[in-house]
């Protein structure tokens, strides 16, 4: 009897002990960082999975282009460095595609309205 | 429409998944900062404050912007579905809901469609700068400039014939900005980076925005 209770105590030491080590663990690496997170964190709140970036657009010009876009289409336009480009927002809506990487002339850009 | 160069290092945007503010997030895969996709600003993560800045665009029509543009390449990808035509007339029965505004870190100013739409020119002022608000009624495109040129400050007015300056009678495409007729001819006024937003959610990102009290009268 006296053998198996020091044999419990043993273990629920060990247990005790592991349990402070997780608690320590946890404390150093989840803890403290959460403290100097801004108040911005705690107001992000996720809705859905991310989504890989869109980086390759085909570019038309204005004639081909007009072969496909109703005259009455929406599109976002834009024009940087002497280039004129137009994003149709049939194309640039959610919920996968709100964001496009782009490139007009030299200046990287992202397309979003 | 936002640069995506950022102290020299050029970032790639994706959709992180997550809302701020009940508005979407973008994250960039070289910091994995989180952005505000509607004020551009890192809310979270290395870049956290960083601003992105905005490049001015036109919510318009191919047809509108073709003919303001006639050298505009177009950046496309697969349609995601075939009802293009209905997202136009969403977009007009939303026009009582949206607003075109501007934002800097201290002031906000709004107007609404809902009231461009009964005066599509409006000779205002947003922080201490003299602007012209246009919107063309027909496709439901808002435009803002600041209407000065070489120092001068003008005022517009519409005539059927077409938009024109005060001070100098100059005609004007208010779509680009540009002087097309008279002493000004080719001028260009500088283009604000004006938003255009639903008026539930500018005011969420903005709450205290001023909105454009339309002159009664004639204009």
């Amino acid at each position: 009897m006296v053998e198996r209770n020091k044999r419990g105590l043993k273990s629920v030491g060990w247990i005790l002990g592991i349990c402070v080590l997780i608690f320590l663990g946890y404390w150093c690496f989840v803890g403290p960082p959460q403290q100097e997170k801004s108040a911005n964190h705690s107001d992000l709140r996720r809705v859905t999975h991310p989504r890989a970036p869109i980086v390759k657009l085909e570019v038309y010009s204005a004639t081909d282009a007009s072969k496909y876009l109703d005259e009455q289409e929406l599109v976002i336009g834009v024009e940087v460095a002497g280039i004129a480009r137009a994003y149709p927002a049939n194309m640039l809506s959610g919920p996968e595609r709100e964001i496009f990487n782009d490139v007009l002339g030299e200046v990287p850009l992202a397309v979003t309205f | 429409m936002y640069a995506r160069d950022v102290d020299g290092t050029v970032l790639t945007f994706f959709l992180s998944g997550l809302q701020w503010r009940q508005g979407l997030v973008l994250e960039d895969q070289e910091t994995h900062t989180s952005w505000s996709q509607m004020l551009g600003l890192a809310v979270d993560g290395a870049q956290q404050g960083t601003k992105l800045a905005v490049f001015p665009s036109l919510f318009t029509t191919w047809g509108l912007w073709k003919s303001r543009y006639p050298a505009t390449t177009v950046g496309a990808l697969q349609r995601i579905t075939n009802d293009y035509h209905r997202d136009m007339y969403e977009h007009f029965d939303h026009d009582a809901k949206m607003l075109v505004g501007l934002a800097n870190e201290v002031n906000a100013k709004d107007w609404h469609f809902s009231d461009l739409h009964k005066q599509n020119l409006a000779n205002d002022q947003f922080d201490g700068r003299p602007v012209i608000v246009y919107f063309d009624s027909s496709t439901g495109t808002p435009v803002i400039h600041v209407r000065q040129s070489d120092g001068q400050e003008l005022h517009f007015f519409e005539k059927t014939s077409g938009v024109f300056d005060i001070e100098t009678g100059s005609e004007w495409d208010l779509l680009r900005g540009v002087a097309v007729r008279g002493l000004l001819k080719g001028k260009q006024l500088t283009t604000l980076p004006a938003m255009i937003s639903y008026i539930e959610a500018w005011r969420r990102f903005h709450p205290d925005s001023q909105s454009w009290v339309r002159s009664e009268g004639p204009k």
